[in-house]
């Protein structure tokens, strides 16, 4: 079975992978946070502008998002393929038609440095639909993905 | 079209691959050096690349900018802004 081995950082899980949009020229790198508790994978606010996307002309979300720290606005990127490389080499590629993107109307990003820390998340829409099993062992600090090629 | 309605993108695998393993390095690199480069980049945003810091500035433009005139995609770099404080995250 493919594995993707999965960088355990403190608590945290991370995987690099690239993202393809038909907005975007190339693959982009991007550092993704494992997060179970997130229903959809969102594209944090300084992964967009490092891709040059400029959220403003993003559709917003049909959807409303909530967190702990109340209402968010979100954006939507439409046709999506993330992809990872596995441990045998080979490329993982997940479709999703939609993936959020991060959004601030603040003017002067220079003193909002904490909303650009935000990291992307891997939500649980990209698990399911790439089909994956998660492990990780914190004792151990190991962690994986697992998925049927 | 694939079965989810994504429009396809030409790439080759072989070197999404290659560039998905450099920067996995250059994560891990940044994760081991990350106290010592808060020391001296407090609050900054930080481009590494190759396991080298390749951009450094106070907005996501202006590190674009300086990755680009080292003649690097700045679309291939693993970035983060080092804050001095730790936060935690509720996400």
């Amino acid at each position: 079975m493919p594995r993707i081995t999965l960088t355990v950082n403190k608590s945290h899980l991370e995987l690099v992978g690239q993202v393809y949009s038909p907005k975007l020229t190339g693959g982009a790198t991007v550092k993704f946070m494992i997060d179970t508790g997130s229903s959809v994978t969102i594209l944090s606010l300084r992964d967009a502008e490092m891709m040059g996307i400029d959220g403003e002309t993003l559709p917003r979300s049909p959807q409303k998002s909530v967190g702990y720290g109340g209402p968010m606005e979100l954006r939507i990127l439409e046709n999506v393929m993330l992809v990872f490389a596995a441990d045998d080499v080979k490329a993982k590629a997940i479709e999703l038609r939609t993936v959020a993107v991060q959004y601030s109307p603040l003017k002067d990003k220079r003193v909002a440095r904490m909303l650009y820390s935000v990291p992307t998340v891997l939500g649980t829409d990209a698990l399911t639909a790439g089909e994956m099993t998660l492990w990780a062992d914190w004792k151990l600090a190991q962690a994986h993905l697992d998925y049927i090629d | 079209m694939s079965e989810a309605g994504v429009a396809t993108p030409n790439f080759s695998r072989e070197q999404a691959v290659a560039d998905i393993r450099r920067s996995t390095e250059d994560n891990i690199w940044l994760n081991a050096h990350r106290d010592a480069l808060r020391a001296e980049f407090a609050n900054m945003f930080v481009a590494v690349y190759d396991r080298k810091v390749v951009g450094v500035a106070e907005a996501v433009e202006d590190m674009k900018a300086a990755i680009r005139a080292k003649g690097i995609d700045p679309e291939k770099c693993v970035t983060e802004v080092l804050l001095t404080e730790d936060y935690i995250w509720v996400l």
